[in-house]
């Protein structure tokens, strides 16, 4: 199991899943959205067109046709006090005012820019520190074989690996308590503390007939933001990016010496399928890569790149698509704004923003909220960025006119087939025209 | 003896800052390297045996040395900062004499020699100049060059043609003439708080140690544990770049990255070159060298003392001396087997450590943050300032990048941080060390906090200068113009936080008024650092004005606040 599909059990609750027992109640948890919505997001409508997006949906859950007035009625509304007395009285005409509650916090989800979801705030906090890559564990990626808890993967370093812990190894008790029925999230629970407190751990290996109890202490377990670099041909190396992490450009900027060591002179960087990074954090990258100059603006702040570079001189390609975004895409589209990188792929979606959690409180969760606005260096969003008049037509039908980061070499769903035809793997496909566009550069670039 | 040493030091008592330690700054071998020169800040200057590692001889100047420079086998001449002096030494029948000592400008921090001997160049750090001299056949001042900012280290290129000057705080490097001391270039370097110049035995490239303070990066613990916030590295340049006026020096140079996560090297100092090509770099705030080829991703580490800030080699007898200033020891190490063989303590006997000498090896300490990576003096180079934006927690926020405040005379000028927000230096010390350097060290005590109060309270504003009529005129227009109303006292700030019509990235708009003390040696002004002249924080800002001033009236103003 990959870094990355360990990260995917990570649970996401539904858009204001809590149970409440009154209207009342329900009420609270419309208000805490909105209010918290109005307060963060980065393109949040008005405290009207939120609560009448909500009311309407709540007249839709009772199967009626909402006032022909509602609108006006709460066009003229500006109080708390107001927008509460609305929704209570539309969640006391419903049979199930919870049912309701949800329904209508999940119209007004869709109807919000960007991905506005709710994490409970463990998760959250597991996923801040993988941002980080300060996650605290035992060290493993958990899944199952035998339908027994295993570590599918045991992280070199961290506490498991420690004590001799293996891939493979079965988890048969945790803290003395049978656990080979239990389902994955119990485990994981049982598993997840603070750093430094203690827990046993019942490990069988395959092949063995014993439960060995290893005691472990909860550690931050040392993850890599990079995979192995692959050296394509000589001269250029294949950078996957497995988690995007805080330790992205220290990894980056440690591999430099080995990269030039072995005459790598290009790079291709792969953005594809991945979570979009901490926006500090890519800011941080894209200073690293650029040689001076803009990055881009953050809710209008223009940021400046400083001189220093790693990676100097290296000819970069940059591998997008659909699954690129957010501060992701705003990366690309700032490597090639400067002409630094040649972009591989796809158009990205156009989500320009950068997300952060925030504390719906009493519920013990956080709502991710677009609270960043990405910007060009020009101060526009990072919509439409690059024309495609030079791209087959399907491109822009299918964009319906928006996108973030138009490729400088389009790579369509039609190349791939062909190219998978001949033998070719799906994802080998931009890798090859990158490496083609590189080598093309660097002879062009050679004397 | 470094454990007798420690013992030492932990016994406190109540003598000023400094008074005791002799702190050495530099070393010359001389006499067929048979003798190992010391230059000490208490103004003493020792010679110690090599052979034996002892202690021959302690020559008192009654002054401050702050650097040597070997004129021949047995003579060398040394700047005495307290005194504005140089004084010449010669060594007779292993007996070291003061032969010479002449007035040469007000606060000499460096010297280097032309490859003759023939010159010597002295910088002025308060000043803000450097000074040619001529040698024989006595001392005498030949040429001064005024600088726009506060020098401290120097190097000559191409074979004494060039004269190559270093900020003592911020990012500038000035290309001399050696000759007439006309200015060539002022370049930027991409970083600050430079301490090391070293040309390789080849001749034909610099060697640079200084730090990089991203204003992108914070002082998160994330971003501390990354390297991301301050970068300690060695910059190689090619002497051509460097005589090369429109030269980009980041896209001209390499860069080698001193520590790595985990193990951080806060402070590189000096440098200095085996003839084999190695280099030796003193990690000043982990009291370490490093020891590897230029780019070496794990140099050797080898473990000095408190500070080591100056180094001498003897390649024949393929050892490294080590001054360590802030414990008065020298480490001596063997080329072979890359290790610590000695130390020779310098110590006097009677050594008395006061709080603020505590304060002093806290301040310099770069163990004091996460891993190693910084210390107080990254930032605030020597307790002024590196010239740089930080974007810490102190104003409760990130993303609000602030100017780095001098620390020179300002413990009475509470409240302290940009937005007056710590009611107390102990408080603003307390909150530094928790939320910008991380330190989460069981040691970290109240008592370290007074320490480190105690130092900053010793730390005078810079010498003020000047009290010309057009001073004298602009302190009646700052009176008339009301500026003291927020500037006021004698540390020329106030209680209060004021709106001057300035707004940071969270939308704070009330700002402590900085002390205007020593304001001539910043060069950014305001809390981001908008304005790069005093001058145009009038002419652009219009800073509180509700009248044009005449063009007199603006140079009056500035002068009088260069005075200050």
């Amino acid at each position: 199991m990959s870094l990355r599909t360990f990260v995917a059990v990570l649970g996401l609750l539904p858009f204001g899943q809590l149970a409440a027992d009154e209207p009342d109640e329900n009420v609270d948890l419309l208000m805490q959205r909105v209010e918290l919505t109005a307060l963060h997001h980065v393109e949040a409508p008005s405290n009207q067109q939120m609560v009448l997006r909500l009311a309407r949906a709540i007249y839709q859950t009772r199967n009626q046709a909402p006032p022909l007035d509602l609108a006006r009625q709460v066009s003229r509304m500006n109080r708390t006090s107001e927008f509460r007395a609305l929704l209570q009285e539309c969640l006391q005409g419903t049979s199930d005012s919870n049912r309701a509650r949800q329904f209508a916090l999940e119209a007004l989800r869709r109807s919000l820019p960007g991905e506005c979801i709710e994490i409970p705030a463990k998760e959250y906090r597991v996923r801040e520190q993988i941002a980080a890559n300060q996650y605290v564990g035992i060290g493993i990626a958990l899944g199952k074989s035998d339908n027994i808890p295993t570590a599918m993967k045991v992280f070199p370093g961290g506490p498991l690996d420690r004590v001799g812990g293996r891939d493979g190894d079965q988890i048969w008790t945790i803290d003395g308590d049978d656990v080979r029925n239990a389902n994955l999230s119990t485990v994981v629970d049982r598993l997840r503390g603070p750093r430094g407190t203690e827990v046993r751990v019942g490990l069988k290996h395959p092949g063995t007939s014993v439960v060995v109890e290893k005691k472990l202490t909860r550690d931050v377990v040392p993850l890599r933001a990079l995979r192995e670099a692959e050296i394509l041909e000589r001269r250029i190396a294949y950078l996957a990016v497995d988690q995007f992490q805080a330790s992205l450009t220290h990894e980056l900027r440690s591999l430099e010496p080995a990269l030039r060591q072995k005459g790598v002179q290009a790079i291709i960087l792969d953005l594809r399928n991945l979570r979009p990074g901490r926006v500090h954090d890519v800011i941080l990258l894209a200073d690293a890569l650029l040689p001076g100059g803009k990055i881009g603006t953050l809710n209008g702040r223009v940021l400046e790149a400083s001189p220093d570079v790693v990676l100097k001189e290296m000819p970069i390609a940059v591998l997008v698509d659909q699954t690129t975004r957010g501060s992701l895409e705003w990366l690309a589209a700032s490597l090639q704004q400067a002409n630094l990188a040649i972009v591989v792929g796809d158009i990205t979606p156009g989500e320009p923003w950068g997300y952060t959690g925030f504390e719906i409180k009493g519920e013990n969760a956080f709502l991710m909220l677009p609270d960043q606005q990405l910007g060009l260096p020009s101060g526009e969003p990072l919509v439409n960025f690059g024309s495609l008049d030079r791209l087959p037509p399907q491109v822009r039908r299918r964009s319906r006119d928006r996108w973030g980061v138009a490729p400088d070499i389009w790579i369509g769903s039609e190349m791939i087939e062909k190219a998978m035809r001949t033998g070719f793997k799906a994802n080998q496909v931009a890798i090859e025209q990158a490496k083609a566009a590189l080598l093309e550069r660097l002879a062009a670039s050679s004397p | 003896m470094r454990l007798i040493l420690a013992t030492i030091l932990l016994a406190t008592a109540g003598s000023a800052m400094g008074e005791n330690l002799r702190m050495p700054l530099a070393l010359e071998l001389l006499a067929n390297r048979e003798t190992l020169v010391v230059g000490c800040k208490d103004g003493s200057v020792v010679a110690i045996d090599t052979r034996s590692g002892r202690i021959r001889q302690i020559v008192e100047t009654g002054g401050s040395i702050t650097d040597l420079a070997k004129l021949s086998d047995t003579g060398f001449l040394a700047t005495d900062f307290a005194n504005g002096e140089l004084l010449r030494f010669q060594l007779e029948g292993g007996n070291l004499e003061l032969t010479d000592r002449k007035k040469v400008s007000e606060f000499p921090v460096s010297i280097s020699l032309d490859p003759w001997k023939k010159r010597a160049f002295i910088a002025d750090k308060w000043q803000q100049r450097l000074i040619s001299i001529q040698i024989n056949p006595s001392l005498q001042v030949r040429a001064t060059r005024e600088l726009s900012f506060i020098p401290r280290e120097q190097i000559l290129l191409a074979n004494g043609a060039h004269l190559l000057v270093a900020d003592a705080h911020g990012e500038n490097l000035a290309l001399l003439d050696a000759e007439t001391l006309e200015l060539r270039a002022v370049h930027r370097l991409p970083g600050h708080n430079i301490r090391g110049l070293a040309l390789n035995p080849e001749g034909d490239h610099v060697f640079i140690s200084h730090q990089r303070l991203n204003p992108l990066a914070r002082t998160t613990f994330d971003d501390l544990h990354w390297g991301m916030t301050m970068n300690n590295v060695v910059r190689k340049i090619p002497v051509s770049a460097l005589l090369d006026p429109d030269t980009n020096l980041a896209q001209s140079s390499e860069i080698w990255n001193l520590g790595t996560v985990g193990n951080g090297a806060g402070d590189p100092d000096e440098l200095a070159f085996r003839q084999t090509g190695d280099l030796i770099v003193t990690v000043a705030g982990t009291g370490q060298i490093f020891w590897g080829e230029f780019g070496d991703s794990n140099p050797k580490r080898i473990e000095t003392g408190a500070r080591p800030t100056a180094v001498a080699l003897d390649e024949f007898a393929e050892r490294i001396y080590v001054a360590n200033s802030l414990d008065d020891l020298i480490s001596v190490l063997d080329f072979d087997r890359k290790q610590l063989i000695a130390t020779i303590s310098l110590a006097r006997q009677n050594l008395m450590i006061s709080a603020a000498d505590r304060g002093q090896r806290l301040f310099f300490n770069a163990r004091l943050s996460h891993d190693g990576w910084m210390s107080c003096h990254s930032c605030h180079t020597n307790g002024h300032t590196n010239e740089q934006l930080a974007d810490t927690f102190g104003d409760r926020s990130f993303g609000t990048t602030k100017r780095v405040p001098s620390l020179l005379g300002r413990a009475q000028t509470a409240p302290f941080g940009w937005l007056g927000n710590k009611p107390t230096l102990a408080k603003q010390v307390e909150v530094t060390l928790e939320t910008t350097m991380h330190h989460r060290g069981e040691s970290f005590s109240r008592n370290e906090v007074q320490d480190l109060v105690a130092f900053l309270e010793t730390l005078p504003s810079p010498p003020q200068f000047g009290d010309s009529t057009a001073a004298n005129h602009g302190r009646v227009l700052f009176a008339e113009l009301n500026c003291v109303k927020c500037h006021a006292g004698n540390t020329l700030t106030s209680i209060d936080a004021f709106d001057v019509g300035v707004r940071d990235e969270d939308g704070n708009v009330e700002f402590n008024p900085p002390s205007l003390l020593g304001i001539r040696f910043q060069s950014r002004f305001f809390h981001d650092g908008r304005f790069d002249s005093l001058e145009s924080v009038f002419t652009v800002g219009r800073h509180q004005l509700d009248r044009e001033l005449t063009t007199n009236e603006l140079n009056h103003l500035t002068e009088f606040l260069r005075s200050l």
